[in-house]
């Protein structure tokens, strides 16, 4: 069965390729869920990881979501993307449960005793430093010059210098030749350079 | 002024290539000054472009799985040059290991199955049975 069969079954509510779609599509949505919980520092156990998948299913299911999805070339993408908004609503829902477990800066680590808060014992590396503040204030004027930039090149070096994506990866997400990305980056480059001059080196 | 952020079923269209023109300009405007968005596709290009590792163990293992007795066959002729000294028994293994295999295999199954439809005389029977394989290996 071909996935663009499998899709409008699944939208018909035929629960025998339903079970074939949570089959074929049940890797890719779990790689999905352990790759944002990596990307959020959230190690949490095999089985809530499994409690997250079956949730995604569920909730694909009982919403009918697949009605939305127009094009089956674009199915496992749309899967990731459910996949990964699910996780982070997932991850926010159970804050407050892991919340009760974990203890305010405000607080007293030594309960029952006069001791100073939490917060003030954390040496912090960041506050309050010069450094900090200078690097701060460039980020600021480098935000403000690429936001002069047209939306193409902004976009293409905002996800080169900020996600740190390679020209083959911002050509694949944005569908262009690797060629028209390296001249956008490039000309953003040299568009900032000339405002910035030489006080922003970028790479 | 905070602009909408675009559907999961536009962005997922986006990033497939499969949008039209003018949605296309619209996602890049909005994806140019929304950071959440963005990080959105990149990890969904993350996740659809690498290999799936745990899909490749599993196809691995269900291949070791499938031929664990040629795998085992293999080890036990090797074996059996390494250690000169039991070569007949090694060897021994590895032809018992070799025809389980040979008898487990699917073609070896179809196989007995065509002889037994011949000896019963059931000749449409073993025709059938062999325009089937004609047709699942052309």
């Amino acid at each position: 069965m071909t996935d663009e069969e499998l899709l409008q079954k699944c939208i018909d509510k035929d629960r025998a390729a339903w079970n074939e779609f949570v089959r074929r599509f049940s890797s890719l949505v779990t790689r999905s869920v352990r790759y944002k919980l990596n990307r959020m520092d959230r190690h949490l156990s095999k089985n809530e990881t499994l409690d997250i998948v079956q949730e995604i299913f569920l909730l694909i299911w009982k919403k009918n979501k697949l009605r939305g999805v127009k094009n089956t070339a674009c199915l496992k993408s749309w899967l990731a993307i459910v996949s990964i908004n699910l996780s982070v609503n997932y991850c926010r829902r159970n804050v407050f449960k892991t919340a009760k477990n974990t203890l305010s800066l405000d607080e007293n680590p030594l309960a029952g005793t006069s001791g100073m808060p939490l917060g003030f014992m954390i040496p912090s590396s960041k506050l309050n430093t010069a450094k900090t503040l200078r690097s701060n204030e460039l980020s600021g004027i480098l935000d403000k010059e690429i936001s002069k930039l047209g939306y193409r090149q902004q976009l293409v070096l905002k996800l080169n210098i900020y996600h740190g994506k390679k020209q083959k990866d911002i050509a694949e997400i944005m569908n262009i030749p690797t060629g028209t990305v390296a001249t956008l980056i490039r000309r953003a480059k040299d568009k900032l350079r000339k405002n910035l001059g030489n006080a922003l080196e970028i790479e | 002024m905070r602009r909408i952020c675009p559907s999961e079923e536009i962005l997922s269209e986006y990033i497939s290539g499969v949008l039209a023109e003018e949605d296309r300009t619209e996602v890049e405007k909005h994806l140019a000054g929304c950071a959440a968005c963005r990080e959105l596709l990149v990890e969904t290009h993350d996740i659809i472009s690498r290999p799936d590792i745990h899909e490749i163990k599993n196809r691995i293992s269900r291949w070791i799985r499938k031929n664990q007795w040629l795998i085992g066959a293999a080890a036990a002729f090797t074996l059996s040059f390494v250690f000169s000294e039991h070569f007949l028994q090694f060897l021994t293994a590895c032809i018992i290991m070799g025809a389980k295999w040979a008898v487990d295999a699917k073609t070896a199954k179809i196989l007995i199955m065509i002889y037994e439809a011949w000896k019963c005389g059931d000749r449409d029977k073993a025709d059938k049975i062999l325009s089937r394989i004609d047709g699942t290996e052309h």
